[in-house]
């Protein structure tokens, strides 16, 4: 961690702000570096804790900063107008202002490493620099506090990937349903096929049959008819039987392949919001 | 430091330090200042600048120093008037705990 990297990590949280806000909060520190000195660079680092801590500093979110200690929640503390005409109206305003939990500015005493892991455990680096005195009520908020934002930062998440997922995920699920829609058909052709090739060779066994009682020739002739006859009739009525097999056993086995296919891929999707 | 310190005593803290210097003074010296008397985190102080700025309690201006522009603070007539609040609510206020909180048990 150097002061490069630290400036560029705060440049970057915050880019949300206006430019020139961000521009003068961002000449502030370029020149408290300098006036330090090279030579306390990492000693600065140390003291002013993470870019994500200076940057909610800055943009005055410190919801999560009273109770740890980070100070600056004067916010909380102080009501405007912060320049009172005259001292009744501050007394009034200080008074009020006591019941807040906030207020303590306190050195911070956590250690900053690497600027790539905060992207991960930003919220470890509130964890790891608690260094305020708080009340328990105080501190119950908190933790309170922290799940809704987990739960509802899940929630936002999940959101985020569904519209994004619509482009990518409209096409898939229509090739999927493409795909079933083209299995069902298949199956539903052979079933067919047993069926009418089965019933028209049987058909054309016993035509066969039949006209050999009228075949004229001779009678080998008439043997011959009859035997291909039977030879059709029975492969006929072997795929025809087939085709019935097919349906009775084959059939709901694939029914009900499908249908735990469908129960797993259901319970995988229920366990990422549990 | 075991006694927390309030918003408006932090002003009035920053205030007093800004006003001592006539010819102005910048963000680190002010830190320091500041660090002298209270334990703070260095990266208080930025916030409360920025609102006393706003608040035309201290105005800024750009010198030259060292080949770059280093930006000072001044205190304004208004940012006067605040310290002498300030100055004023203080003085009562530590009247008030050190009749209680100084007096010695019998």
């Amino acid at each position: 961690m150097n002061k490069e990297i630290f400036l560029r990590d705060l440049r970057r949280f915050l880019a949300d702000m206006p430019e020139e806000e961000r521009e003068q909060a961002l000449k502030y520190y370029e020149d408290y570096f300098e006036d330090a000195g090279p030579e306390n660079e990492q000693n600065v680092i140390q003291e002013l804790g993470s870019p994500i801590e200076v940057a909610k500093q800055i943009k005055g979110t410190n919801q999560e900063n009273i109770a740890y200690g980070q100070g600056n929640d004067f916010q909380k503390d102080r009501i405007y107008p912060n320049v009172y005409e005259n001292v009744e109206q501050a007394r009034q305003d200080t008074n009020r202002a006591q019941g807040a939990a906030g207020g303590s500015y306190q050195t911070h005493s956590g250690s900053y490493s690497d600027s790539n892991s905060y992207t991960q455990n930003s919220e470890n680096y509130y964890n790891g620099s608690s260094a305020g005195n708080y009340a328990n009520g105080a501190y119950q908020n908190q933790n309170q506090k922290k799940s809704w934002t987990q739960d509802s930062s899940k929630i936002a998440l999940v959101i985020v990937l569904a519209v994004l997922a619509i482009p990518v995920g409209i096409p898939i699920l229509s090739a999927i349903f493409a795909l079933l829609v083209a299995f069902a058909a298949i199956i539903f052709s052979l079933i067919i096929v047993f069926f009418s090739l089965g019933g028209g060779l049987a058909v054309a066994g016993i035509g066969t049959l039949i006209g050999s009682f009228f075949t004229v020739g001779g009678i080998a002739n008439v043997l011959t008819m009859i035997g291909i006859g039977l030879i059709l009739t029975c492969v006929g009525i072997f795929i025809f039987w087939f085709g019935i097999l097919f349906c009775i056993k084959f059939f709901p086995a694939l029914v009900r392949t499908t249908g735990k296919l469908c129960c797993s891929i259901a319970k995988g999707i229920r366990s990422i919001f549990s | 430091m075991i006694f927390n310190t309030g918003a408006a005593l932090l002003d009035a803290i920053v205030l007093a330090i800004v006003a001592s210097e006539a010819e102005g003074t910048y963000g680190y010296k002010i830190t320091q200042d500041v660090r002298s008397v209270i334990e703070i985190s260095e990266s208080t102080l930025y916030p409360v600048l920025r609102r006393l700025l706003k608040d035309d309690c201290l105005e800024v201006f750009d010198k030259e120093y060292g080949g770059r522009n280093r930006r000072y603070y001044k205190i304004t007539e208004r940012g006067r008037r605040q310290l002498s609040l300030y100055q004023s609510e203080w003085g009562s206020y530590i009247t008030k705990i050190n009749a209680i909180l100084l007096k010695t048990c019998m």
